[in-house]
């Protein structure tokens, strides 16, 4: 409390409010009251406190009654605080010995009974006239104003306040989130009431701000943080990459016609497709393209061993390219034509478009383009070498051709040693012709020796030569000799004429050898994809049944399954294979040194827990089959002669690093199956692939681990609308020809049906960097490195204006949007009728039909307790408007409209409204309960019918119409809230942002020096959106202009003497504000730092931290205040 | 232990006093739109102006008990709209370490609530007074806890 001779004199000032707080709150009565109250003077009803009559009097009554504390009971403090404040000021005292009761908001507007909110208003005053005796004169802080502005938003309303202040010569940063500013009003066609064309007059705006000396255009950014107070924000942008350098880029537009990708065009609505690089519309601004590319890489290449980029090479292929979707196959892995065939394709598993009907056939695209070049001219380029160093690349399977096809590429001068007579591995002595001809491997593998790779056959290292020798002349070796042994089984019967081995018996059938006395039946122990391809084959060479025996299980989900390809099963079991799951080979049976048959018996697990191969059986027997021959084809053994001098791994391969490849010599290099066991053709070309790498890296002396390792997580990728479509199945060849011989299965794509699989692909990361806009720019201006940049900016004031979203109409699912492609939006029907849009304002049907009826539909999504209460308060007009549009282009047409109410509140537009009415457009009032397309009548097929009441006449519609527009409702944007955390902005229930003042602050919100303008507000159209553009541009102008700002001194203090310095309150302030002084031992606040929420107050043990305004002794008092009876 | 005397109830046109403390920003724009929406609601409850929840100190809601009031809320913005962050993450737990202190001290815990009001829910906080306020009178007037007297052998 005061000391005696301050002794609070208190003057209350009770309101009326005009009716508004006298009809419930007897005022004479709450006057008498407050009189008996300690300390006060003076007491007064006035009619309105805020008028200049009320204003006047507390002035007059404080100087004559020598009051030092002034209590106005009237409205909320929000309203008039600083109204009363000014006053006291004016009457002499400080404004903060001020106190103000809220008794209409808080009282006389909520309480039924008079009697009661009197009550309760004489309660409230009593914790003013408490509390103000404990108000102490506080003073004020000014800070300085910085005169720069950000402005988030390049819509209409972000425009027309960007271009008031700029134009008063201010500096603004506008930042605009898509590629170009101009926002809805871009997109639409005409405005009302005066039709005129919005892009006429809206680009001259937009290219206003593309000039304007002061204004910095901030585009494809993004606001992601702002700190700060009123004049002195500092503002984080995040600056996305465009991959395109803007300096260079001339809109040349040469990009686009070579860019495969096409995706749907958001400034059409999804109406017509863009593609990946991209300017929104013709009038941008900037004028400069951006390539759109998800942050991650499309799912197929992410799953890629390889690296290989299908997306592109898929695209590519869409669009006839197909020399260069074949090099861009050829760029990751130089055998197209094999793995065209036999991938293991996991790329597929994880195509996005297998989540909406089938994924995109990529491996057979990929034989497609292999295929066409084989058949077609295809030279080889002869590649001389550039460097010194000779490199050794010991077999000449997969994975060494790959490594001696890129080491070539680097100018190494390579020679390749091959122990058999052919080169290819397994690819091409194994691999059996139904599934790839021998010179169509042959033809991959030939490429890569015809590049200039010194190829040496017949050549065994530890026979012919030795691993020492080859040191000696190379300076680098790669070792992949693969697995040549056939694993054995230790079986009853094993040694008996006519059990055969997998591999071997695959090479002697390739070299066309057909193996004697198959006999009629044939088993094969196995359930991999050799003893799949040894029972085919087996067929094929003439025996009449053919059983597969293997431990695994059929199916291909379970921790169990067979290690075989699912289409390879599929394809067996069609030509009649039997696969017996779930059983091990028990016994051989044979007489007279030749088989019979074989025992079998029951597994019940394959692999232990940990992964391993661990089989266990039941005990039980299992079927006995009957065989002329058993084929055992359960992997294979490596042969390491020659090799003894390296290090070996588990289960007698070569060690080598899982990064590197690099064995225990330095120089010498391991990978393929010799390394890794037996995955994939393309596990094998990945190893030559890193092998290349490393032997390089080793040959120039840099390290070989930096940087290597592959992220492949899963890639999250947003859905979009997909049109259902099966995969092109390609042909095969009937089961009862192919049989007889070893013809190929798969018949490969026709050109057409290879374009039409390839365009199945949705581009679900958008640009597939293909490379060809790099390649045909002229200014050298993509740049597909381009990473995101984060700018800095100090501002003084912030005006949001990020617009709208519009109502999602699948919410109303009996309006058949999305379903019936002939239901459209109004913003779709905007680029419809627009000169620029996808019809060059042409109105017809999806289909491309022409239009004879149109039904309009107001209030899709608004003025609905089930989706939006508020009005959208343009749609009426603009309904309106589209009827006038169609008239006009259609005056043949008939347009049928349907409301609940018009809404035609703005200038010129009952008139409009009105003329509208005396046109032939039919107004029916009434709420369109569904839209069908069932017929009621035969000519009305192919139509949708509108069914609903006019309720002017009572009568149920059925309107068969060949187009029916939304008028979609306005939403806040869908990311609206992540804005307002980061600006700490109140939002409505909806999602839009609150003004401070619905009458009187509609730009203003309680942030000071934050402003909000256009439909982020609420719904507004065009006019209202400009004029709360240039209302925030006044505000902002207006507090430039002063130069300075007074910040509220209601922050927190540290009493020095009091301060323990027990550090308590420096974790808990959120802004830093809080130091410790190591000398004095104790903590200190920086006031302009301080933003007075008082958290810390609360929290100190000694009660040494003061919050001016809010301390604990006036809130005790208003406590006790309001308590007391 | 509190006592409620039911018949004292019954006899008095007793009415429950209700403290709550509003944080500027929403729960007291949230009363002030009530008011504007002209909502009816139980006059119980007298709204504190806080600048932020974070700011009410245990001794506020203690002191209010102790002048007499059956029941004391508190009401913040909603977790992650904080307008200086995270002052109602530090109210919460404040709270929680009252509440149980209150407990201890023999006070119903009904009577302190926490409620997270956003500026735009007026109903969400006419609906909380209107509730509270009934089934304060459930509960009937408070009975501060005071101390027994000691024994003597005690002192």
């Amino acid at each position: 409390m005061s000391t005696e001779e301050e002794k609070p004199r208190i003057g209350v000032f009770i309101c009326k409010c005009g009716k508004n707080i006298a009809s419930k709150v007897a005022v004479e009565n709450v006057a008498k009251y407050a009189e008996d109250l300690e300390n006060v003077e003076f007491s007064q009803i006035n009619t309105f406190t805020c008028s200049a009559v009320g204003q006047g009097a507390i002035e007059e009554a404080v100087k004559t009654h020598n009051l030092n504390r002034v209590v106005v009971a009237s409205c909320s403090p929000t309203m008039h605080e600083s109204t009363f404040q000014t006053v006291t000021e004016e009457a002499g005292l400080n404004k903060y010995q001020f106190q103000m009761a809220n008794i209409r908001e808080f009282a006389s507007w909520v309480t039924k009974d008079p009697e009661q909110a009197t009550e309760k208003a004489k309660r409230l005053i009593s914790g003013a006239v408490a509390r103000v005796g404990y108000h102490e004169p506080l003073e004020e802080s000014i800070v300085p104003i910085n005169p720069n502005t950000l402005i988030i938003g390049g819509g209409i309303a972000g425009i027309s306040a960007a271009l008031k202040i700029a134009d008063a010569g201010h500096r603004v940063y506008l930042v605009e989130k898509t590629p170009s500013i101009g926002g809805r009003m871009a997109q639409l066609d005409k405005t009302f009431p005066t039709l005129d064309c919005a892009a006429c007059i809206l680009t001259p705006k937009m290219v206003d701000i593309g000039k304007h000396p002061n204004v910095e255009l901030l585009s494809y950014s993004e606001v992601v943080s702002v700190d700060g107070y009123v004049g002195n924000f500092q503002a984080k942008i995040r600056k996305k990459p465009r991959y395109v350098d803007m300096e260079k880029c001339t809109a040349c537009d040469d990009c686009s016609d070579v860019c495969p990708v096409l995706v749907p065009d958001e400034f059409n609505e999804g109406l017509s497709m863009r593609r990946a690089i991209y300017v929104p519309f013709p009038q941008a601004v900037p004028q400069k393209y951006t390539i759109d590319k998800h942050s991650d890489r499309s799912p197929c290449r992410v799953s890629c061993p390889i690296d290989n980029n299908p997306h592109a090479y898929v695209r590519l292929i869409s669009e006839q390219k197909y020399d260069v979707a074949l090099s861009k196959i050829r760029e990751a892995n130089p055998f197209p034509s094999i793995c065209g065939r036999v991938c293991e394709h996991t790329c597929e598993d994880v195509c996005k478009r297998g989540e909406y009907d089938d994924p995109v056939a990529i491996m057979s695209l990929k034989r497609f383009a292999s295929d066409y070049f084989r058949n077609n001219e295809d030279p080889v380029e002869v590649i001389t070498p550039t460097r010194n160093e000779k490199v050794a690349i010991i077999g000449a399977g997969p994975s060494g051709l790959t490594c001696a096809n890129n080491l070539l590429e680097k100018g190494y001068p390579v020679t390749v040693f091959e122990q058999s007579d052919k080169p290819g591995g397994l690819m091409t002595s194994c691999l059996p012709s139904y599934r790839i001809p021998e010179e169509v491997a042959m033809y991959d593998v030939k490429r890569i020796l015809d590049r200039g790779a010194n190829y040496k056959n017949n050549t065994k290292v530890g026979k012919d030569i030795t691993l020492e020798d080859l040191q000696k002349e190379y300076q680098a070796i790669f070792v992949a000799i693969g697995m040549q042994n056939p694993a054995k089984l230790d079986l009853p019967g094993i040694d008996l004429k006519g059990v055969l081995y997998g591999l071997p018996f695959l090479k002697e059938v390739k070299t066309g050898n057909k193996p004697k006395d198959l006999g009629n039946k044939v088993i094969v122990i196995g359930g991999g994809n050799v003893a799949i391809d040894c029972a085919k084959s087996a067929l094929r060479l003439g025996a009449k049944e053919v059983n597969v025996v293997c431990l695994e299980s059929r199916d291909l989900s379970c921790d169990d399954a067979m290690p075989a390809h699912e289409w390879e099963i599929e394809d067996t079991e069609e030509e009649g294979i039997k696969i017996h799951t779930y059983l091990g080979p028990e016994k051989i049976l044979g007489e007279d040194g030749k088989i019979k048959g074989m025992e079998t018996k029951v597994c019940v697990s394959v692999y232990s827990e940990d992964g391993s191969f661990h089989p266990l059986y039941s005990g039980e027997k299992g079927p006995t089959l009957e065989g002329d021959t058993v084929i055992i084809a359960i992997g294979q053994r490596t042969d390491l002669t020659g090799f003894e001098s390296l290090e070996t791994g588990i289960a007698g391969t070569l060690k080598a690093d899982n990064i590197t490849y690099e064995t225990s010599q330095p120089g010498i290099f391991a990978g393929g199956d010799i390394v890794f066991g037996t995955p994939s053709v393309v596990n094998a070309v990945m190893e030559g692939t890193e092998a290349a790498i490393s032997i390089d890296r080793f040959l120039n002396n840099e390290d070989l681990k930096a940087g290597r390792i592959k992220d492949m997580s899963k890639v999250e990728i947003v859905d979009r609308d997909v049109e259902i479509k099966s995969r092109v199945r390609m042909s095969k060849a009937p089961v009862a020809e192919r049989i007889k011989d070893f013809r190929e299965i798969d018949l490969g794509y026709s050109e057409e049906e290879a374009i039409t699989e390839a365009e199945r692909c949705i581009s679900c990361a958008v640009c597939c960097e293909c490379l060809e806009c790099d390649i045909i720019c002229e200014p050298k201006a993509i740049d597909h490195t381009q990473k995101e940049e984060i700018l800095e900016v100090d501002v003084g004031a912030i005006v949001v204006a990020t617009g709208f979203d519009g109502f999602d109409a699948t919410r109303k699912p009996e309006y058949g949007y999305k379903k019936y492609p002939n239901v459209i939006t109004s913003l779709e029907f905007e680029r419809l009728s627009s000169a620029s849009g996808p019809t060059e304002g042409d109105l017809i049907t999806k289909d491309g039909r022409p239009i004879e009826s149109v039904a309009i539909i107001h209030c899709v999504g608004s003025r609905d307790i089930n989706t939006n209460q508020h009005c959208s308060r343009l749609c009426c007009m603009n309904a309106l408007k589209d009827a006038n549009i169609i008239r006009e282009k259609l005056p043949d047409s008939t347009v049928y409209e349907f409301y609940i109410d018009i809404r035609a509140a703005g200038k010129g537009y009952e008139e409009y409204y009105q003329k509208m009415l005396r046109s032939d457009i039919r107004i029916i009032r009434g709420k369109v309960a569904e839209i069908t397309n069932i017929p009621d009548t035969k000519e009305d097929e192919g139509k949708l019918i509108v069914v609903a009441e006019d309720t002017l006449i009572g009568a149920i519609l059925r309107v068969p119409v060949d187009l029916v527009i939304l008028m979609v409702g306005i939403e806040p944007k869908k990311d609206a809230r992540d804005l307002a955390h980061i600006l700490h902005l109140p939002c409505t229930e909806e999602g839009f942002y609150v003004e401070r003042h619905p009458k009187l602050a509609p730009t203003d919100t309680v942030i000071e020096g934050i402003h909000v303008a256009g439909t982020c507000q609420f719904p507004k159209d065009v006019p209202d959106s400009v004029a709360q553009g240039e209302s925030a541009a006044a505000s902002v102008l207006s507090k430039i202009s002063r130069g300075e700002y007074v910040t509220e001194p209601t922050k927190a203090h540290i009493e020095d003497d009091l301060c323990s310095g027990c550090r308590n309150c420096i974790g808990l302030c959120p802004y830093l504000a809080i130091s410790f002084d190591e000398e004095k031992e104790i903590a200190h606040i920086d006031t302009a730092v301080c933003a007075g929420c008082g958290v810390c107050v609360a929290s100190c043990p000694s009660g040494a931290i003061i919050h001016k305004g809010y301390t604990d002794e006036q809130i005790f008092a208003e406590i006790q205040g309001v308590l007391t009876d | 232990m509190v006592v409620t005397k039911e018949e004292n109830v019954k006899q008095t046109d007793w009415e429950p006093k209700i403290i709550g403390f509003l944080c500027k920003w929403c729960s007291y724009s949230a009363a002030d739109l009530a008011g504007i929406s002209r909502m009816d609601y139980p006059p119980n409850a007298i709204f504190i102006k806080v600048p932020c929840s974070g700011r009410v100190d245990p001794t506020f809601v203690l002191k209010a008990f102790a002048d007499g009031a059956d029941a004391v809320f508190i009401a913040g913005c909603h977790l992650g709209d904080c307008h200086y962050i995270e002052g109602n993450y530090k109210a919460m737990r404040r709270y929680e370490l009252l509440k149980a202190t209150l407990k201890q001290m023999g006070l119903d815990e009904r009577r302190f609530r926490l409620e997270w009001i956003s500026s735009s829910e007026a109903k969400h906080l006419k609906v909380f007074v209107t509730e509270f306020t009934e089934q304060l009178k459930e509960l009937g007037p408070i009975e501060l806890p005071t101390l027994a007297p000691l024994a003597k052998e005690e002192i």
